[in-house]
């Protein structure tokens, strides 16, 4: 009887699995890349937007992936880490961030944000709606980012204190991360004693569509946020002694 | 009067709550699609300030506030921006965007223009500097684009972190730098340059996204050489004399090259032979030359270094130079001194078909070395190839004194140097849209040595050289990833030998002989990858050619095949089974005429086979890992099929036990699982980890010329234990159990070994800056057949950190316990020993952070 239960568990939980391949979701009309700063440590990401679309990824973490997985070039990659591996020390300069191995994906026609996120080995899927933040926006207060004139926008977004600049002359939504929801694309945003993220450049032309990316063919499992959350912060999970960032989100 | 405010206010509200209204509407593109996440706004048509802003939702409706006069704004990416005036009574609104595409490029005219790779930009010192600036970092502040943080050192261009920083070229510091902008007088610094876009393997650069910033440091002509040095130490007492431990590191900076010298020196059980460098050297060739001579020596390795006396010294050089734009050397010197001491009681019992031998010894050991490691190592990063080239060298002088009282009483001394060169080279090329790489590993070792046992001298001459070097590469078509690996394998082993002083009747004494071989070799793979199923069948093809001097040598062609099958259940499951069949390759240091006295007791004698050793093994493994859940285990189980050619041979020729091989087919049989596992439990705040290992073989070996059976089982325990209720405080505890079982069915006897260990070991803050950690360990041996041993050991270590430095108390082995015993199991042997431990120690150190 015990055996019996166990297989259709088993059989249920195949179900709930998904392991989809790389594959182009639709092409790209902007994209934007964004500096981040933490502590030490800096990363690049990539917004990049379609029409019905939006992806938000780092480019280090695209890159190890393409080219780890590919037998062709995965020699070279295991020479790299190695090399950093041999150099590492504490005050080295590393690509690392809140979320460096997440890969962000904006549905606006269903009106649904997925992360696609790893702990250790596992591998999970979170989907909320897309969040609309609540912003307080300061008139007075501008500033130029990449040539493009910005106001302030302030709001708590779970948990933490944001400060961006968005700029009208892009009208989009959109934003870094999960910020988003004002009448123009955001091009920094700042955390007091977190987070510095500001946008580098924008490309229009010669762009990658907006693909969906699983180059390790992993599969996901679904779990809801706020379960995430709570696990995910739980110490004893961890090794002894690792240190790991604060997350993006508090609550 | 009260009636009419009233009525007055009431009419006074209705009138401004109409005049703010919401306004709803749906936006569509010309085809009636709707648009969501287009941006409504309402304007204040004078002053031009958003009054509220919002966006469509995923059907293209809108809810907005606003008031009559106002214009109400509809914008979204490459359509035409729409605006209506608010008026009265406005009904829903149906908005149909048109596409326009001219809003997109003026969005990219106003950002800045994406810079050209390989910009370099130089700043010259000199225009920046001002009175009262000391070191780089003073000046480099104020150079524009730079941030330059004063406690570390650290630099920032561009709001972005340097990914590299050289002097003159060369890259000594890695992450280090901190110390040289901190250090550096700024009149020695002519300019600083800025390398942009600055990669790590070049030949990667169709795949890469990189704005990486590096700067170079150029020194003025006449500038002086610097020293940067920091350092640590710590001594201490012990029963009888002194203990030291001290390191330094210090790095000289001239304007042609940068060089960093280290000096360690202890005798508190640290092992500094070897730097950690060794650890990443997998892809070398190792030499097959095992130890011919070897002295039976009590383990100077055992319990972490309790049980090692030494007195070590090295010293280490480092130097790096940058030959242009694409390449550079680095080269490594080591040079270590060693004496290290051991002593130890062994009771040693040998089965034989004629009754029990027992040896009961009591050794002493000394030995000393010298050890010079030399490593240079060339790089050539370009666009269409990567090209390393690593030569090193370890010349290894070693000489062994062992001196044994008791039932066999001897003295033996070894002459046991050991000369290795190593060159490895690796070349990645890009042919249009593959990377095909060729790599060349190739050793020779030398040991000319000798064995003094009381009156007899074994000399040996050994020389080996091996090179194998393979092309190999891969490529996708659809689901199937080809790869394949073809190459060369050859190698040469030269033989000398000459024993004085055992009776010619034993054998023969003294000869030489050679062994080459050469192998070409193809292993290809095909990886087939369904949905959640990975197929992978690759084979091992090679032709081999063998000539041993003294005979006609011969040739054959062998095939190892190995299958593969993997599936991704779920996220958590993953199952895999694999089968193969293997054959070994041939051992040259096989092939020798002489026999060869290994110790006081044991003498080899070679074997001039060429049959080869055939495997079939099969193998399931399955892996849950849930890593919120805090859970992952691992379980993999092996069950092997062996034919040797050939069968194990022990003779007892007089004082002597000869092993060697015979031939003969011997069939071996065994089971091995591994299983790992580790879970976070939440109420300790902790996590357990389990790892156990455990294999169990059934084979025989001719003794006498009799077939002795042996069985045996092993099976190895640790389990892990972290809690961390406390907040800052560590709290371990790990057990260990070992069971080791040999049985000898021809004599009805079976040795069996228990050993279990527990350690415990906590970690308390004690204040802000001081902290406390303990270590106790609780042995619990067997020695004797059911005969257990208790050994307790308890370490105490007090922390004082403050700004710059860091002192430390330790307080080793408090109970003073000075011996530690265990059994081991061998080929139809048990042994027991008892050896002597390092005392009770007290060492005070000190760690001095620039």
């Amino acid at each position: 009887m015990k055996l019996y239960a166990f297989c259709i568990t088993f059989m249920l939980s195949l179900l709930s699995c998904f392991g989809q391949e790389t594959h182009i979701i639709e092409p790209s009309i902007l994209e934007i890349s964004y500096h981040t700063k933490y502590l030490n440590s800096y990363d690049d990401y990539a917004l990049r937007i379609g029409k019905n679309v939006n992806e938000y990824f780092s480019y280090h973490t695209l890159r190890f992936d393409s080219l780890g997985s590919n037998p062709e070039t995965a020699l070279a990659i295991i020479n790299e880490k190695i090399k950093a591996a041999r150099n590492n020390n504490k005050t080295t300069h590393k690509v690392e961030s809140p979320g460096h191995g997440d890969y962000l994906y904006r549905n606006l026609e269903e009106g649904k944000m997925t992360t696609y996120t790893q702990v250790w080995d596992s591998h999970y899927k979170i989907t909320e709606d897309i969040p609309t933040p609540e912003w307080v926006i300061h008139e007075d207060s501008t500033r130029s980012v990449i040539g493009f004139n910005c106001t302030m926008a302030t709001t708590h977004f779970r948990g933490r204190d944001w400060k961006v600049w968005f700029s009208e002359e892009i009208p989009l939504p959109l934003g870094p991360w999960k910020l988003g929801g004002l009448p123009g694309l955001i091009l920094a945003a700042h955390c007091d004693g977190y987070l510095d993220i500001i946008a580098s450049s924008i490309k229009r032309e010669q762009l990658s569509p907006v693909k969906f990316y699983n180059f390790w063919e992993k599969k996901y499992k679904d779990i809801d946020r706020l379960s995430y959350l709570k696990k995910a912060s739980d110490p004893t999970i961890y090794p002894k002694n690792t240190t790991f960032f604060p997350k993006m989100e508090l609550e | 009067m009260k009636k009419y405010i009233t009525l007055c206010l009431l009419i006074l509200l209705v009138q401004s709550i109409s005049a703010q209204r919401i306004v709803e509407g749906v936006v569509t593109d010309v085809g009636g699609h709707p648009v969501s996440a287009a941006i409504i706004k309402t304007v204040d048509a004078t002053t031009k300030k958003t009054l509220h802003f919002c966006q469509t939702d995923t059907k293209g409706k809108f809810t907005i506030t606003a008031q009559e006069g106002n214009i109400l704004s509809i914008s979204a990416i490459s359509y035409k921006k729409q605006e209506l005036k608010v008026t009265m009574d406005m009904p829903a609104q149906h908005i149909t965007l048109e596409e326009d595409t001219k809003t997109l490029s003026e969005i990219t005219v106003k950002a800045k223009p994406i810079k050209i790779k390989g910009d370099t930009i130089q700043y010259l010192l000199t225009t920046y500097k001002k009175e009262g600036d000391r070191t780089l970092a003073d000046v480099l502040a104020r150079v524009p684009g730079f941030d330059v943080n004063k406690e570390n050192g650290e630099i920032q261009y561009e709001g972005k972190s340097i990914s590299n920083f050289y002097i003159e070229g060369m890259n000594l510091m890695g992450g280090k730098y901190g110390l040289a902008t901190k250090s550096l007088p700024q009149d020695d610094v002519a300019t600083v340059e800025v390398m942009k876009h600055h990669q790590p393997i070049r030949v990667l650069d169709d795949f890469t996204y990189s704005d990486d910033n590096a700067i170079n440091i150029k020194m003025k002509q006449g500038a002086k050489a610097r020293w940067m040095t920091t350092y640590s130490g710590g001594i201490g007492l012990k029963s009888h004399g002194g203990l030291w431990n001290f390191e330094t590191f210090a790095m000289r900076l001239k304007p042609s090259f940068q060089t960093i010298l280290t000096y360690k020196t202890n005798n508190i059980g640290k092992n500094i032979r070897r730097e950690t460098d060794k650890l990443l050297s997998f892809d070398e060739l190792q030499s097959p030359l095992s130890a011919m001579l070897a002295l039976p020596s009590p383990s100077p390795l055992l319990l972490k270094g309790r049980s090692l006396f030494n007195r070590s010294h090295a010293v280490s050089l480092n130097a790096l130079q940058r030959i242009d734009e694409n390449s550079q050397v680095s080269v490594q010197v080591t040079f270590a001194n060693d004496r290290n001491e051991a002593t130890s009681l062994r009771h040693s019992d040998f089965y034989t078909n004629s009754g029990i031998k027992t040896i009961e010894n009591r050794k002493q050991y000394l030995e000393k070395s010298n050890d010079l490691f030399a490593k240079i190592k060339y790089e050539n990063n370009a666009k269409n190839h990567y090209l390393k080239n690593e030569l090193s060298g370890d010349f290894s002088w070693n000489k062994q004194w062992l001196n044994e009282q008791g039932t066999n009483p001897h003295m033996m001394m070894g002459n046991l140097p050991i000369y290795t060169l190593k060159d490895n080279f690796s070349i990645m090329k890009k042919y249009g849209k593959r990377l095909v790489t060729l790599q060349s590993k190739n050793i020779m070792d030398i040991r000319p040595q000798q064995l003094y046992v009381d009156s007899l001298v074994q000399s040996i001459n050994q020389h080996y050289y091996e090179t194998n070097t393979d092309v190999r590469g891969s490529f996708r078509i659809g689901r199937f990833i080809l790869s394949g690996q073809i190459g060369v394998n050859a190698g040469e082993h030269r033989f000398t030998s000459d024993l004085v002083g055992v009776p010619d009747s034993v054998g023969l004494l003294m000869g030489k002989s050679s062994f080459t071989f050469a192998r070409f070799y193809a292993t290809p793979s095909v990886e087939y990858i369904v949905r959640d199923l990975d197929f992978m069948l690759s084979g091992d093809m090679s032709y081999n050619h063998y000539k041993y001097s003294l005979d006609n040598g011969q040739s054959k062609v062998l095939f190892s095949p190995n299958l593969r099958i993997r599936w991704k259940a779920t996220a958590s499951w993953t199952f895999s089974a694999d089968a193969s069949i293997n054959t070994m390759q041939i051992n040259a240091a096989q092939f020798y005429p002489t026999l060869v006295l290994q110790d006081y007791q044991y003498i080899n004698k070679g074997l001039a086979g060429y049959n080869l050793n055939k495997e079939k093994s099969v193998g399931i493994g399955v892996v849950y890992s849930d890593a919120l859940k805090g859970t992952s285990i691992r379980l993999r189980i092996t069950k092997s099929f062996g034919n040797s050619p050939y069968t194990s041979t022990q003779d007892f020729v007089g004082n002597y036990i000869v092993e060697s091989l015979t031939q003969g087919d011997t069939k071996y049989n065994s089971w091995n699982m591994f299983l790992m596992g580790s879970q976070g439990i939440g109420f300790l705040k902790g996590k357990l980890n389990v790892k156990a290992l455990y294999n169990a073989i059934n084979s025989y070996m001719v003794q006498n010329s009799q077939r002795m059976p042996y069985d045996t089982k092993n099976l190895n325990i640790t389990s892990n234990l972290d809690i961390g209720l406390i907040k800052g405080v560590d709290l371990n505890y790990k057990l260990t159990y070992g069971f080791h079982q040999m049985k000898m069915p021809a004599f009805g006897k079976t040795s069996n070994l228990n050993s279990w260990k527990h350690e415990g070991s906590l970690r308390i803050p004690l204040c802000k800056i001081l902290s406390m950690e303990t270590l106790t360990e609780y042995y619990h041996n067997e020695v004797a057949q059911k005969k257990f041993k208790d050994m307790f050991f308890q370490d105490f270590t007090l922390i004082f950190k403050a700004k710059h430095f860091d002192l430390s108390l330790a307080w080793n082995n408090v109970f003073n316990n000075k011996s530690y015993s265990y059994g081991l199991n061998n080929t139809l042997s048990s042994s027991f020993s008892n050896q002597d431990i390092r005392g009770r120690e007290l060492m005070l150190s000190f760690y001095y952070k620039p």
